[in-house]
């Protein structure tokens, strides 16, 4: 039975056990925690309790009988009830005081030393479990262990007639929760009374007890005014093994509680668990709030997990910055950002009550703003004001939007205060304005650009700077959506409106009966068709009333109950009708307006060919009426039932069915295609958008953001982004590739669709009386080019361009890509391992890449008839080896690698001869003088760089320059720039003399030392990281910085690269991501807003502006051959006939036999293995022969990265598979690979294999901690002789899935491998049945 | 030594197969008793699992082997026994009722309320059935108290609970029996 049926039916029956039903749905909201489903679950059982009645007997022996054991609190208060409250063992109870989740507290009188202590007692009595009561006992005796003054102490622990109690000093005074009531405390006496618990708090962590229950109502301050912690009530002893709380159980009070108690994740509790719950408790004294106030409990809960707190002194003015920054430090998601200890917190409070300098530094974007803002030479009132708006926008507080509003008006107000008096009163509007437009473009909300954009103009037109040129150029950066324009509101269903797709015009249906179409620009009536519409007296759906066709000639009309007629708009006259049963029927016109689809609730589909005027009927669908949309082509129908769970995908004329999408558990309200025609995004009743890919039949994204159902879905027609609209009045704006949320808007409605130039978004209302036009700007200045989805390694990500400047390439994970620049479509890709660098030369003739594979040459053909390029086939410089960074000289002769903690120079003029420097450890950066008389390395953690003779590698200079150096040359020759921790530094070449120096942006507080440094092919742009997630560019002459480009939610840069022409920067991060800068489109738009930047700078003409037609690899073999390795020594045993079928049969997937010595080690074979079927760690497997997988690594030349289509062909309850991998490397953990399982219905679960710690390398030490995880068994031991890197022996392990679907025919399997230097390989799979 | 007598000491002596040889000697005994009593019943009368189960315990020697063990080991089997036995007389009744088959069911007022209707009475099985792959001992503990009429005590004893324990796997999984019950029918 699984822990959470036992946690289920434990919760359920201790629930059931409370009599009272607020107090029980209190302990409910206890135990369950964050787990609402289980709360749900539980709370629908208690329901079927209550109403279950007499069934099965009835609920018979009731509690009665073991309530006579133990006598509850209520007992005692019974007994109590005789004499006032009357005694309790020794003591006399007089009052309750307080109540809480395990316990109700009572001042007593202890007869016996006649002294008034407070006695707890549990409250849960005779029904609490014996965990529960062991909880409370080992509360009781930790608490008792601590004798400190700000700690109440425990006099006695105890039982008494069966209920538990404790016995302590009774405090009389308020706690800090009735302290503060609604009135927040003054600042140093709020951080008074903090730093004496946290000194109190760090007493108790030395003797290895947390708290974990801190908050206001668990700190009394007695008559002298000190704070006393009380009730450790979740204490755990440190160092005691038992962990009292269940397994994920969330235990503690939501507002004061640090996130990774309320996700359960007891391990991760510690010392800083209190620390944060501490800076709480500050943030609630100084606010009279705590940081996170949740409508519902769950609501509290999610904001603690993701939400940051709105600034102290947002709520409170009059917090000084420093102990905020305190208070916020203490409430950092990340425990390691917390303060390292109790202690710790305790004497930065004491530094601010002593009015010291704090040490703690602002981190958070919030204090990257305030500090901004207090830098600004100007700090007035308003500007004191602006700081505070940043910081609760930066937060994502929800005031945001109030905040801007009020900003604004303050921002004209000053604006007539500056035409009174100039001077002073104009830098303030200044700052203002600029202050606005960040407060906007930080709100990721529906203006963030357009209104920033507005004031930063402004702003430019009394003085331009470099400020508000990044502003802008951040703004650029940003999509953004607003109501343009909007139609009255007609009377709700007496009149529809209905957009054409160009959004130039549109029609209204009303009760007059007839159809007036309008343009949108000027509301001129263009057209009237009497009597041609009825509307229906239902409600209808309000799409189904009206629609124009693509090219905007006709207008399909509901004429009546039954029917649509199809009108000629500019002839006035009808073309057609067609049936159309219900309003719950759709139509769609083909993308060429030739063709109209219908579906309808009589189960069938039809198609009409309006120029023929025949009618297609498909094959009766087993599909209701309801959606049907055309693809781009006009060949494809996306058709479902409303609110059906399947959309198929069907050939519009002959009606097979091609692809099935199954979104189980919800349905889909509305479809769009992407023009590519192979992604179809859908919009589902669970507030969700999927978008699939149909030629997998995948989905391969999920967005997430709407509250409400969302409704309706539109693509844009280049295909970068996708709109949706929600029933919560929200549309939003999503980028196709990374699958983000850009901006939201309020508004939206259904048949959401895109203008031609996309710089439109149109739809109407939910109820069909009114259309709105959005204004839709997209970030085109900077664009994204993903790795494949599925792709979940993590590479370095190095790019580089073809000369031509069409290409640009770019590694991430396993594959280098290359897509075309213009389009931004992938034109090629190829397995390449991972890699370190990805260079073309200048001349166009090679691409050169570095990386675990080697050094490889691959000479590029370009055919110019044709437009076709080609490369390869491939010429290797080094046997074999691993290899990161490379640099070339300008004429494509000299490559200097780094690999193995040194640089290998290659000459083209003397091949097979490589030269190589000495070794420096760590030595990971490398550039080549541009004539390639000099190679200069800088090495991570090393001091200074080197410089070596590009002819001998002797080493002939040593710069010093800080640690964590990088290096370039600049195109002139005359430069070498090195980048490390300290500064950036021009050299100059053959002295080495330092010139120019760059400091580090000042908002670079952890000097991350330049991940990446380019210069533009004509030395007049400097680019750099700096920190790294910003680029900056510099004008090498002077070292003044024209701008600083930073991608919105930007990721770590690893690489950079200008065009040739330098229009555009390619900016590779490794994680996930290349962005290419727009550099002219950034020019030409911010020259608009009168900030243009004066970069002097000759682009060289380019060659050719065509793009290529065709990209190919050479040597790219199709991806689901199997590569057959070339030593294959040893035949394949036959598969016994009499093997069953749920032993599935690899045979045409074997790359190497048992017996071969394969994957280049010798002595890497599984010899010793038995051959045939047999049972190993219980299950019968086929062991025949190994399919083996190259992982990236250099056996990529061997074997193949992935096997597709292994048949199945039955339902099965799990798969064992007996596999195992070469390699590891440094990877402690790694998820090798997945399992894509394609069932019957169409649907496919990517399965990961993720060896956890389970295997780091297939041969292991016999006392591997690794070996027998719970889902790794070891299921074979091999000896192995002869194997060189072999210490012991060889394993296979078995490896098994529990298949959560175990009715449901598997039709194929798909082995993918997934990891850079891993190779999985697979012996066999079985199935049980 | 009759024949329940030398299984249960076969099983007390370690040996595991011998619980198969149980259940189908509970069973038989089960419905040769049911048919035997409602012959002689007049029609109308309400045969309970409880006394059915106790008559057979009687009937096949069990009060030779007084050990709780022995009757704990009984009492599984019969449990199983009888939840056979009245699925298959819901499924009888079914038949019955599309006119399939017409067999003379013999214990047709066997506790009544649960079996007025077969199909109920299947789907209540279906739902053990369920609960038994959640929670296999809240199902255990149906069985027994629901088809053998053990007690919380007799129940907790056979799962080497205590009967408080058996007594709340019994509350759980009545509750969730009943839900389960319950979203079924609103779905048919």
């Amino acid at each position: 039975m699984s822990d959470d049926q036992q946690q289920l039916r434990r919760i359920f029956t201790d629930a059931l056990e409370i009599p009272d039903a607020r107090r029980r749905a209190d302990y409910l909201a206890f135990a369950c925690g964050v787990n609402l489903g289980l709360r749900e679950r539980i709370e629908e059982l208690i329901a079927a309790h209550a109403a279950a009645g007499s069934f099965l007997g009835g609920d018979d022996e009731a509690l009665r009988g073991s309530a006579r054991d133990t006598p509850s609190v209520a007992a005692a208060m019974g007994q109590a009830g005789e004499h006032g409250l009357g005694r309790f063992g020794d003591y006399e109870l007089l009052e309750e005081i307080a109540r809480g989740g395990m316990g109700v507290v009572y001042k007593a009188n202890q007869a016996s030393l006649d002294r008034v202590v407070a006695v707890k007692l549990l409250l849960l009595g005779q029904y609490a479990s014996d965990e529960f009561i062991h909880r409370f006992r080992i509360e009781a005796s930790a608490a008792a262990s601590l004798q400190h003054p700000n700690i109440v102490a425990i006099h006695e622990v105890g039982v008494h007639k069966g209920q538990h109690y404790f016995a302590m000093d009774f405090v009389d005074g308020p706690n800090l929760a009735q302290l503060v009531g609604v009135q927040p405390l003054a600042a140093k006496r709020a951080a008074g009374y903090v730093r004496t618990i946290a000194e109190a708090i760090h007493f108790a962590h030395n003797r290895r007890i947390l708290h974990r229950d801190l908050k206001p109502s668990n700190v009394l301050i007695d008559p002298n005014d000190q704070p006393r912690v009380t009730d450790f009530g979740l204490a755990k002893n440190l160092g005691s093994d038992s962990d009292l709380t269940v397994t994920g159980q969330v235990m503690g009070s939501p507002g004061f509680m640090p996130p990774e108690q309320s996700l359960g994740e007891v391990s991760k509790m510690g010392p800083v668990s209190d620390v944060y719950s501490l800076g709480a408790i500050l943030y609630y004294a100084l606010t009279a709030r705590a940081p996170f106030v949740g409508e519902t409990m769950s609501d509290t809960l999610r904001q603690v997990q993701s939400e940051d707190p709105i600034s102290p002194r947002v709520l409170a003015p009059s917090v000084s910055a420093d102990l905020e920054t305190i208070c916020l430090k203490c409430l950092e998601k990340e425990p390691n950002n917390r303060f390292p200890s109790a202690q710790a917190l305790a004497d930065e409070l004491g530094r601010f009550l002593r009015d010291e300098p704090i040490q703690a530094r602002p981190v958070s974007r919030a204090e990257h703003a305030w500090r901004w803002c207090r830098r600004k030479p100007a700090i007035t009132g308003l500007a004191i004001s602006l700081a505070m708006l940043l910081i609760a926008i930066a937060v994502g507080s929800t005031l945001a939007a109030f905040r801007i509003a009020r900003e604004s008006q303050r921002a004209r107000k000053a604006e007539l205060e500056a035409l009174e008096k100039k001077g002073e009163a104009a830098e303030r509007l200044w700052d203002s304005y600029l202050a606005q437009a960040r407060a906007n473009r930080l709100s990721g909300r529906s203006g963030q650009r357009f209104e920033s954009l507005d004031v930063l103009k402004r702003a430019a037109e009394m003085r331009p700077s470099l400020e508000l040129r990044n502003e802008a150029i951040a703004c650029f950066a940003l999509a953004d959506l607003r109501v343009l324009r909007q139609s009255q509101t007609l009377p709700k269903w007496k009149a529809f409106v209905c957009l054409d797709d160009q959004l130039d015009r549109y029609a209204v249906a009303d009760e007059s009966q007839s159809v007036r179409v309008y343009s949108i620009s000027n509301a001129e009536a263009l057209t009237l068709l009497p009597q041609a519409v009825v509307l229906p007296d239902a409600t209808p759906a309000a799409w189904s009333v009206a629609k124009f066709s693509p090219n905007g000639a006709s207008l399909a009309v509901r004429c009546s109950e039954g029917r649509a007629r199809l009108w000629d708009l500019i002839q006035k006259r009808p073309i057609m009708d067609v049936p159309l049963a219900s309003y719950e029927g759709r139509l769609d016109f083909s993308p060429d307006s030739r063709w109209l689809a219908t579906s309808d609730t009589d189960l069938t589909v039809r198609i009409y060919d309006l120029v023929q005027r025949r009618e297609f009927r498909l094959d009766e669908s087993p599909l209701k009426g309801g959606i049907v949309r055309f693809d781009p082509t006009g060949k494809l129908l996306a058709v479902s039932g409303i609110g059906g769970e399947m959309i198929s995908i069907l050939a519009a004329f002959s009606g097979n069915t091609i692809a099935s999408l199954n979104h189980a558990g919800t349905s889909v309200i509305g479809v769009a295609w992407h023009p590519d025609g192979r992604h179809l995004a859908t919009a589902c009743a669970n507030r969700l958008v999927y978008v699939w890919d149909i030629r997998e039949g995948e989905i391969v994204h999920v967005l997430k953001g709407h509250d409400r159902e969302v409704a309706s879905v539109a693509f844009n027609h280049s295909g970068d982004l996708l709109a949706s609209a929600g029933f919560d009045r929200t549309t939003r704006i999503w980028d196709f590739k990374s699958a983000r949320e850009l901006v939201h808007a309020t508004g939206g409605g259904f048949d959401l669709r895109f203008s031609p130039d996309d710089q439109r978004l149109g739809c109407h209302s939910w109820e069909g009386n009114q259309y709105q036009v959005f204004d839709v700007a997209s970030a085109r200045v900077v664009r994204s080019f993903h790795q494949s989805l599925a792709d979940s390694v993590r590479g370095f990500g190095p790019v580089g361009f073809a000369p031509d400047g069409t290409i640009v390439g770019y590694s991430s994970g396993n594959q280098l890509k290359l897509w075309d620049l213009r389009s931004g479509e992938e034109m090629s890709s190829q397995f390449t391992g991972w890699l370190g660098a990805v260079i073309f030369d200048a001349a166009g003739q090679n691409l050169f890449l570095s990386g675990l594979g080697g050094v490889l040459r691959w000479p590029v053909h370009p055919n110019q008839v044709s437009r076709e390029l080609d490369l390869g086939p491939p010429v290797a410089l080094t046997p074999s080896g691993d290899f990161g960074r490379a640099a070339l000289s300008f004429d494509g002769k000299v490559l200097a690698v780094v690999g193995s903690n040194r640089c290998q120079i290659f000459h083209a003029d003397s091949p097979g001869q490589v030269i190589q420097t000495e070794i420096q450890p760590w030595m990971r950066y490398v550039a080549v003088h541009p004539e390639g008389t000099w190679i200069a390395t800088g090495a991570w953690g090393r001091e200074g760089a080197k410089v070596w003779e590009g002819a001998t590698g002797r080493l002939c200079k040593e710069l010093h320059t800080g640690s964590y150096t990088a290096v370039t040359f600049s195109p002139d020759g005359r430069w070498l720039v090195t980048g490390s921790e300290n500064e950036y530094r021009f050299w100059k070449v053959g002295q080495w003399t330092p010139s120019l120096g760059i400091a580090h942006d000042p908002n670079n507080a952890t000097k991350d030392s330049p991940s990446a440094m380019a210069f533009s092919s004509d030395g007049k742009i400097f680019a750099l990281t700096d920190p790294q997630t910003t680029v900056r560019l510099i004008d090498p002459e002077s070292g003044q910085e024209y701008a600083r480009l930073e991608a919105e939610k930007a990721s770590e840069i690893s690489s950079l690269a200008f065009s040739p022409d330098a229009e555009s920067l390619a900016v590779g991060a490794g994680s996930d991501a290349l962005h290419v800068w727009d550099l002219r489109a950034i020019g030409q738009r911010l020259a608009k807003i009168g900030l243009g930047w004066d970069a002097q700078h000759e682009p060289p003409p380019l060659e050719s502006d065509r793009r290529w037609s065709k990209v190919r690899f050479l040597n790219e073999e199709p991806s689901l051959a199997i590569k057959r390795h070339d030593r294959l020594l040893a035949e394949i045993p036959v598969r016994d006939s009499q093997t069953t079928s749920n032993l599935i049969d690899l045979s045409e997937y074997y790359n190497a036999a048992l017996t071969e010595s394969w994957s280049g080690g010798e002595g890497n074979s599984l010899s010793s293995l038995p051959v045939g079927v047999q049972t190993l760690k219980g299950v019968m497997f086929d062991v025949r022969g190994v399919v083996q997988l190259s992982g990236g690594s250099r056996l990529s030349r061997f074997y193949p990265s992935e096997i597709r289509g292994v048949r199945v062909g039955l339902a099965c309850r799990r798969l064992h598979s007996l596999l195992a991998s070469t390699g590891g490397g440094p990877f402690q953990t790694a998820t090798v690979g997945h399992y894509l399982v394609r069932y019957i219905d169409g649907s496919t679960l990517k399965v990961p294999i993720d060896y956890g710690l389970a295997i780091r390398d297939w041969w292991d030490h016999a006392a591997s901690p690794h070996a027998d995880t719970e889902k790794f068994l070891v299921a074979w031991t091999g000896s192995n002789p002869k194997a060189r890197e072999t210490r012991h022996s060889l394993r296979l392990f078995k490896w098994t899935w529990d298949n959560p679907y175990p009715k449901r025919d598997i039709v194929t399997l798909d082995f993918i491998s997934g990891m850079t230097g891993v190779a999985p390989f697979l012996v066999a799979i079985t199935a049980e049945p | 030594m009759s024949d329940i007598t030398r299984i249960l000491s076969n099983i007390e002596g370690g040996n595991s197969k011998a619980t198969d040889e149980l259940l189908p000697l509970v069973y038989e005994e089960l419905r040769r008793l049911a048919a035997q009593r409602m012959a002689h019943e007049a029609p109308g009368h309400t045969l309970q699992p409880t006394a059915l189960v106790h008559e057979a315990w009687l009937r096949l020697g069990g009060e030779e082997n007084r050990k709780w063990d022995g009757r704990g080991h009984f009492f599984a089997a019969a449990a199983e026994a009888m939840r056979r036995i009245l699925i298959e007389h819901a499924r009888k009744k079914n038949a019955l009722k599309r006119g399939v088959d017409f067999e003379r069911v013999s214990f047709e007022e066997l506790d009544g309320a649960i079996l007025a209707a077969g199909e109920e009475f299947l789907l209540l099985n279906d739902a053990l059935e369920k609960l038994e792959g959640e929670d296999p001992e809240a199902a255990q503990v149906v069985k027994l108290r629901f088809f053998a009429g053990a007690t919380n005590e007799e129940a907790g004893r056979v799962l080497g609970v205590t009967s408080r324990t058996a007594k709340r796997y019994w509350t759980f999984a009545r509750a969730w029996l009943f839900q389960e019950l319950r979203q079924a029918r609103s779905k048919a």
